[in-house]
Order: structure tokens, then C-alpha cells, then sequence
């Protein structure tokens, strides 16, 4: 006998509770806080607030926990709960510029104003898993300074130590090292618009403009613009960088109040910025030079800056008269593909029920088998459509 | 009330406005029948109740506006300026809605953004206000929203409104699109209306 | 429910869950879609509380038009209880306390995906369908530059050739469903993933039609009375899909079924995918 099925209702909500039973875990274990989360699993709470466009590390943390640690839900997360915020004022640009870093390193040159400065980093960790944290309990801070602070002041003020009181790092500037070389490495322009795009308003439009791709690759997928990064440097893009520099660190926020007309200083970000140079011959109007690329992303995110920055050049190619041949050098692919929260809606849309799509489908399949039946059994050919027909069929413009 | 003081929008913003947008999508997609529109009160003169809501409803900073001479009164323009914080341009091309209080003496359609081919979607939205939506000389409209033909007859509207908007029509898909209101209604003209006169 | 989405922090989320700027942004865009029936309005999408592709333009559309008056309908392949339609109503009922119902007569505004209600809508009703993909040119021309400038000169030859070279090999056009319409004798557009079945429902309906694509960020409108017609060839016309059978459960012959299979020889049945229209149907045999 055949009922019509109901009791979605009842499925969604148990469905809830079992997610919320798993979520938990084990409940002998104990629940891990927010705090945990923001402090412990600092890269983490990084990529979902770059991804997220929302610069809120408890929010982020959060968003961690309730997705149980899939950081692509996370982010999605934090994107909905931002287009519910009121945006009541922008920002006067940030400037990297005046970072306080915590870690800068430039790769041309093997001393450089304003000195190099390792900071935290994995990149010269030995990839051995560390027994000793698997013992949880044993936390020995005694090396550790300034506990119970935020990371960042703690980090900050290790750095300050290392450093000395005679750091040279506040003498970094916009362009140092060998991107002060004006002759050989191009300026780093203005486009002449006026005004900056905003991506989360209005939609892309292509040709894109850069500020445009900026915004779409900063709020990229990591893994995404890694791959294509990847693909550009393997062939796929003739890209040719060298870091000139990568730089991570605290600016400060700056509220100009339009009623006042003065500027307010309202807290400070933790941003990496990367910057590239590329070889490039191409431009005949120009003599061979170093062309930029540039990355600046939410928290400490390295990968995702250096990625980003090597796309931003790749994608410059109209710009720079190159044929633009392979997908990393195609801003449409790149822009319309690198979100994670659309590329990861559209894909998992295909679990929801296409019963009627399949049914439709289904019946089309049968039509063109018992089509293809009859014309295996009768091996006449139908008559193929005549250039009379065709010019029909192309009058319907 | 002192000249000073800038009367009140809706009194309730959310609900008043979803309300007056829900009549104004009903007029567009029903041309050339007229739909009752309240308005807030006390609108400054000149710009009649419905005007007024309809402006409340659709502009905001991202909505550009040009305001006739009729209308370009420091009571509009603070009125305007407070309760929508919308960008007021000189150039009537430039503006995304274009408020007009006296129709007679309105610049022709040619003055406003009719969009680009790839971007049909970037021109002027006229809001005329008329002195009434009947009784002036009986128009025929057809086209989407009109099930075969419909009259319309609002006063007050120059002697050359019908042919250029049968220019407007023939720009298609590219063109302004015009609400009007008189006291009490909103009437929705978009491009896709062909007008006759019998 | 404490295991849902945060909505219950009453205040912190406005009036359907749009803010008032959002909102103004996609009326504006859904006057211009109305006044330029098929065409594509680019809009600001915003992320919501679904993810994009799942319903996330309809869900927009729906929170810019949906007042406390409204009664709302909402279903996803027809039925009004697919998990995706519970989903959908629900956060509605949440965010704008808004009365919902099951009856199509009863609805002032209805959001679908891949249906068209069987019985006819009235003009005091706006449908609002989701949309994956709004681009009827995206499946031969990736490039949304290139389809613009086909869009904006009526160019639509590359579409009648790709039509043509099914006929001339499989003997009729091999789409069943997202069958693309030319609106108001204009614009190419695509109905949204419904069967071809429900095409003709779409010309001249007396019901507006608003079309949401979230992912992609277009909006576009097909209003009353609008000329909407099927892609086809004179010697070729378009036709929709055909039923053997009957619904197992009213036993209507006119509506789009829902294939059920029964076990795994490929024994099945079919019911009504309109689950209101069947209820309907059915009670009404009770009655009498």
C-alpha cells in the first residue's frame, strides 16, 4: 500500500539532537571552551575569521566549536551571522606599513632594512608528532611569559624580547628592501579609481578590476587558491616569484567620525601581508622590470597570503598585455570558483531530493532508448537537417 | 509645526515599509492600474503622502536621487537627506531615482539614464507626481502585467509624455521606468507598456 | 528548539532576517527584474542562514516581499513536507512570524523549488522560485561576459543550433527539465530546474513569478500576463512530459507523479509530487 510519506518535521529535529549529541562527544570528557578554542587552535579561529570576512576571534572560536571542527561550515557560519551586522561606518585604509610584526622575513636579499625576524613560524619545525603533548595535564609554563594574556600581547611582547629595546622594526616602511628599488620593480599604483569596490554588496563583474580580486581571493578558499597558486608555478601560468616580503603582525583600526572629523583609534588586527615580485618581459611599451603581487589576509595565515599574492599577479595578465592561457590566469574561473561557502552550497546541494528533475530525466532517457531501439531494428537514416533548416532554426535570434 | 522641524518617516519603518513595497511591486506588475498607497504624514511641501512613502521605501546612501526644481527646497532636501541619507546629484543621467513635483515642467525622458545594453537594469526610475491619476485624457496600455488592454487617464501630464514614452517603449529593453502618484495612489508604468492614444 | 541556529536571541535579528538596507537593495532589483521581464538583475546577495545553493535566493527574494500579513507556502519537488520545504518554512515562521499553510488557494506568497503548484495561481499571489543556475546560456557559454553581450543584442542563434543538433540526432530536444523560455519575446531565460511539464504554466499566468539565484546573484521576473514560450521549431513544437499513469493516491491523471519504487524487481507506483493538490483531491472524494 502506498501512504504519502510525511514526518520531515520530526526527522529534522531529531536530526538536530543526534548533531548536538555528537558534537558533545563523550561526556565523561570535559566540554572545551570558546577560550580553548581562540587560544589553542589560534590558526584555526585565523582561517575561519580571513574566510569569514569577520574579524571576531570568540565568534570565530565559536563558530569552530558548534561545526565540530569543519572549518568550511565555520566559515559559513560566521558569513551569516555577518550579513545580519549594520554596517554603520568604514574604516580609513589599514596600513601595513605601521605593523608592529611579530614575524618578517624577505627572501631576495640575505639582510634587508629593518632586519629579519624568524618569529613563530613551522616552517623550520622538524614534523616529528610531539609526544609530550599528548599529556594534557603537564602544561609547564614556565618558559612561557605573560600567562593568561591574549596570544597576540603574549607573542608581541616575546618578539619585544628577542628583539631588544633597539628592535629595528618599527623602521619598517611600505616598501623596503628590494622593493625600494624603483628602477626595476614597478610602482605600486592606484588604478585611478575612486572608489574601492565592495565584493559583499555588489556583484563581480567581469573583466574584473583588481580591488575586486583582492577582496574575492582574500575571502578565497585557502585550499582552492593553493591548488592554483600550485598549478601556476608548476607550468600552468608562467609565474616567476620571489617573496620580497612576508610580514605578520598588529595594525591599528582608525574610525574617522564624520560628525567630528577626527580620527579614532578603535583597536587593533592581527593581519599577514604578503608581498611578491615577478619577473616581467612581456610589456613592450616597457622595459623588463619585476611586477608585484600582493596578499593581505585576517590573522596569521602565510600560506594563504603568499597563495593569494601570486594569484593576484597571475591574474594581472590583461593588464600586463600576456595571454592569458591557463585557468589561474582567468579571473572569472578564479573569482566565480574560489569561495568555499558557494562551491561547498552548490556541491552539497545534490543531496537534496531532485525526485522531480530525475523523474523528468527518467523519462527522457526512455523516449531516446526506445528512440535508439527503433533505429538499430530499421536502419534507414532519418534525414539530416538541411542548410535551409539550419538558417530556420539560426533566424530565431 | 515650525519650518525648522523635519517631519516623521514611517512610523513603523520595517513594517510600513514592506507594506508600501508590496503596493509599488503590485503597480509594476499590473501597469496603468491604480493601487492605494497611504503615505506618512506630513510630508513637506510640495511632495504629496505617496511621493513621500515611495521614496522612503526605495532609497538609501546606495540610491542615488535628482530632485526637480520644483522639488529642490532645503524643507525635500533635509527631509530627504534625514530619513534616507541618499546622495542628492545634479545631474539628472546620474541618479538611479529621479523625484519629480511639478510634471508639467518635467525634462524630457531623454534626460535620464535609460541603462546600457549589457546593463539594462542602470537607468532612472521617474517618481511623478501628477495632480490626479483620472480624469485627464484616456490613454490605452498593453504589454506584460495587462491581461488584454487597460484605460488610464491621469491629469496633468505634458503634451509630449505619450509620444516619447512610445520612444521610451521602442528603446526596449533599455528605458526609464515611472511610478505616478497622485494623493492617494501609485500607478506603475515600466519600459515593457505600450501606450495608445485613441 | 536548542539545538537550532541561534534565531532565539529575539532582537538581535531583524524582521525576516534581512536587514532594512539589504532589503531595499533586492526591491529595487526585483522592480527592475518586473519591469524587464527575463532579464538578469546583478544584486548584492547576501550569505543567509542556508547555504548558498540550497534555496539562498528564493530565501532572500522571499524575506524582501514577505510582510505580517503574508501567508506563505513553501515546497520543495512539489511536496511541502521534503525536509529542504520543512526547513525553508520553518525558518520563516521563526524570523517573521509569518502564518504558513499547506493549501495552495491559501497562500499570498509561495516558494518553490522545481515545481509549479497543478492548480492555476490567482493574481493576489507572487510565486518566488530558488534558482541554481539563472544563466539559460551557462551550459554552452561559461563565460558571463560573453553571455552579457548575447543577452544584450538578442543573439540566441547558439541556442536554436544546440536545439537543432538534438533533433537531427536523437529525433526531439533532449531536455526534460530547466527547458529555457523566451520571455516577453526578448530575453532567453531559464524557469528554474521544473520539469518541462510545467512550462506552460508560466505563459501568461495571472500569478508574478520572481526568480532568486543566490549563488550567482541574479534576480530575475516573469510578471502576469506575460508572453512565455518554449524553445522550439516549427516542425518540431515543444511538448511537455506524458503519464501512463495515474497517482496511486487521488488517482489524478492531469498532475506531474512522483515515481515511487516499492521494491528491488523494479516494482513502482506513482503518486502526485503536488502533495497539497493530492491532499486535496483526496479529502474532497471523502467529503462527498
Amino acid at each position: 500500500m502506498i501512504t504519502s510519506i510525511k514526518g520531515g518535521e520530526a526527522a529534522i529535529a531529531a536530526s538536530h539532537r543526534l548533531l548536538a549529541k555528537r558534537r558533545r562527544g563523550n561526556p565523561a570528557i570535559a566540554d572545551l571552551g570558546i577560550d580553548q578554542i581562540r587560544e589553542q587552535l589560534s590558526l584555526a579561529v585565523d582561517r575561519v575569521m580571513s574566510e569569514g570576512s569577520l574579524y571576531d576571534p570568540d565568534l570565530a572560536a565559536l563558530a569552530i566549536k558548534q561545526s565540530e571542527g569543519d572549518l568550511t561550515e565555520a566559515v559559513y557560519l560566521l558569513r551569516a551571522f555577518r550579513t545580519t551586522l549594520t554596517r554603520f561606518a568604514y574604516a580609513e585604509p589599514v596600513d601595513p606599513a605601521a605593523m608592529v610584526v611579530r614575524r618578517r622575513i624577505a627572501t631576495t636579499h640575505k639582510d634587508v632594512p629593518g632586519g629579519q625576524l624568524l618569529g613563530p613560524t613551522y616552517d623550520y619545525t622538524q614534523r616529528i608528532l610531539d609526544i609530550a603533548l599528548l599529556r594534557a595535564s603537564s602544561d609547564d609554563l614556565s618558559d612561557l611569559a605573560g600567562e593568561g594574556e591574549s596570544r597576540c600581547e603574549r607573542e608581541a611582547e616575546d618578539d619585544a624580547a628577542e628583539r631588544g629595546p633597539h628592535s629595528a622594526a618599527h623602521a619598517l616602511t611600505k616598501d623596503c628592501g628590494v622593493l625600494a628599488l624603483a628602477d626595476i620593480v614597478e610602482d605600486a599604483r592606484p588604478d585611478g579609481q575612486s572608489k574601492v569596490a565592495d565584493i559583499t554588496r555588489d556583484p563581480v563583474e567581469f573583466p574584473s578590476t583588481r580591488d575586486q580580486r583582492l577582496q574575492s581571493l582574500a575571502r578565497g578558499d585557502e585550499g582552492f587558491l593553493m591548488g592554483l597558486c600550485y598549478s601556476t608555478m608548476r607550468g600552468y601560468g608562467r609565474n616567476h616569484p620571489f617573496v620580497a616580503e612576508l610580514r605578520s603582525g598588529d595594525v591599528g583600526i582608525v574610525l574617522t567620525i564624520p560628525e567630528l572629523n577626527i580620527p579614532v583609534g578603535i583597536g587593533t588586527i592581527c593581519l599577514t601581508e604578503c608581498q611578491t615580485v615577478h619577473l616581467t618581459t612581456s610589456d613592450g611599451a616597457l622595459p623588463p622590470r619585476y611586477t608585484r603581487g600582493y596578499g593581505l589576509v585576517f590573522g596569521h595565515s602565510e600560506r594563504k597570503a603568499l597563495s593569494m599574492a601570486i594569484l593576484d599577479r597571475s591574474l594581472r595578465s590583461a593588464e600586463l598585455d600576456e595571454t592569458a592561457t591557463y585557468p589561474g590566469q582567468d579571473d572569472e574561473f578564479v573569482l566565480s570558483h574560489c569561495d568555499s561557502v558557494a562551491a561547498s552550497g552548490l556541491v552539497q546541494h545534490l543531496k537534496l531530493p531532485h525526485y522531480v528533475d530525475f523523474q523528468a530525466e527518467m523519462q527522457l532517457l526512455g523516449q531516446m532508448r526506445a528512440d535508439y531501439a527503433e533505429r538499430h531494428a530499421n536502419p534507414s537514416p532519418k534525414p539530416t537537417p538541411g542548410p535551409d533548416m539550419i538558417t530556420e532554426a539560426l533566424g530565431g535570434d | 509645526m515650525t519650518a525648522d522641524l523635519i517631519p516623521p518617516a514611517f512610523r513603523d519603518p520595517v513594517h510600513d515599509a514592506q507594506s508600501a513595497f508590496r503596493r509599488l511591486l503590485k503597480a509594476l506588475s499590473r501597469p496603468g492600474t491604480p493601487v492605494s498607497f497611504p503615505g506618512p504624514a506630513q510630508p513637506p511641501q510640495p511632495m504629496s503622502g505617496p511621493l513621500a512613502a515611495i521614496a522612503l521605501t526605495l532609497i538609501d546612501p546606495d540610491c542615488s536621487i535628482w530632485l526637480d526644481p520644483a522639488l529642490s527646497r532645503d524643507s525635500v532636501r533635509r527631509y530627504l537627506h534625514f530619513h534616507t541619507n541618499a546622495p542628492q546629484v545634479s545631474d539628472p543621467r546620474a541618479a538611479t531615482c529621479a523625484l519629480i513635483g511639478d510634471v508639467g515642467r518635467m525634462p524630457g525622458f531623454g534626460s535620464f539614464h535609460p541603462g546600457v545594453a549589457t546593463y539594462p537594469d542602470r537607468s532612472t526610475t521617474l517618481l511623478l507626481q501628477v495632480p490626479s491619476l483620472a480624469g485627464g485624457p484616456v490613454v490605452r496600455l498593453s504589454g506584460p502585467g495587462i491581461e488584454t488592454t487597460t484605460s488610464f487617464a491621469p491629469r496633468g501630464l505634458p503634451d509630449w509624455f505619450w509620444p516619447s514614452w512610445r520612444e521610451n517603449a521602442a528603446r526596449y529593453p533599455l528605458g526609464v521606468d515611472i511610478f505616478l502618484t497622485d494623493d492617494l495612489a501609485v500607478v506603475g508604468l515600466p519600459r515593457s507598456t505600450k501606450a495608445e492614444e485613441p | 528548539m536548542e539545538t537550532d541556529f541561534t534565531f532565539d536571541d529575539s532582537g538581535v535579528y531583524s524582521f525576516a532576517y534581512l536587514d532594512e538596507m539589504t532589503k531595499r537593495m533586492i526591491r529595487r532589483a526585483i522592480l527592475k527584474a518586473v519591469a524587464v521581464p527575463g532579464y538578469q538583475v546583478p544584486f548584492g546577495s547576501r550569505e543567509m542562514p542556508l547555504p548558498p545553493g540550497w534555496g539562498t535566493g528564493g530565501l532572500q527574494v522571499t524575506a524582501s516581499i514577505l510582510g505580517r500579513d503574508d501567508v506563505l507556502k513553501v515546497i520543495d519537488q512539489g511536496a511541502d513536507d521534503t525536509t529542504n520545504a520543512v526547513s525553508i518554512r520553518r525558518f520563516f515562521a521563526h524570523v517573521a512570524d509569518v502564518a504558513t499553510t499547506e493549501r495552495t488557494g491559501d497562500a499570498t506568497v509561495i516558494q518553490t523549488r522545481h515545481r509549479i503548484p497543478e492548480r492555476p495561481l490567482t493574481e493576489d499571489q507572487i510565486i518566488v522560485f530558488q534558482v541554481p543556475q539563472p544563466e539559460a546560456l551557462r551550459r554552452f557559454i561559461p563565460h558571463e561576459a560573453v553571455a552579457r553581450k548575447l543577452h544584450a543584442f538578442g543573439r540566441y542563434g547558439i541556442m536554436y543550433v544546440r536545439l537543432y543538433e538534438d533533433i537531427s540526432r536523437l529525433g526531439h530536444v533532449a531536455m526534460s527539465a530547466d527547458y529555457p523560455v523566451m520571455v516577453n519575446g526578448r530575453y532567453l531565460a531559464s524557469p528554474s530546474p521544473i520539469p518541462k511539464f510545467d512550462n506552460p504554466k508560466l505563459h501568461r499566468s495571472r500569478a508574478l513569478a520572481l526568480f532568486g539565484a543566490g549563488r550567482e546573484r541574479r534576480i530575475h521576473a516573469i510578471p502576469p500576463f506575460t508572453d512565455v514560450k518554449s524553445l522550439d521549431f516549427a516542425d518540431h513544437p515543444f511538448t511537455v512530459q506524458h503519464f501512463e499513469a495515474c497517482c496511486s493516491l487521488c488517482g489524478a491523471q492531469d498532475s506531474y507523479l512522483d515515481e515511487i519504487l516499492l521494491d528491488d524487481r523494479g516494482t513502482r507506483a506513482f503518486v502526485c509530487s503536488d502533495t497539497a493538490y493530492c491532499a486535496e483531491r483526496r479529502d474532497e472524494r471523502t467529503a462527498s
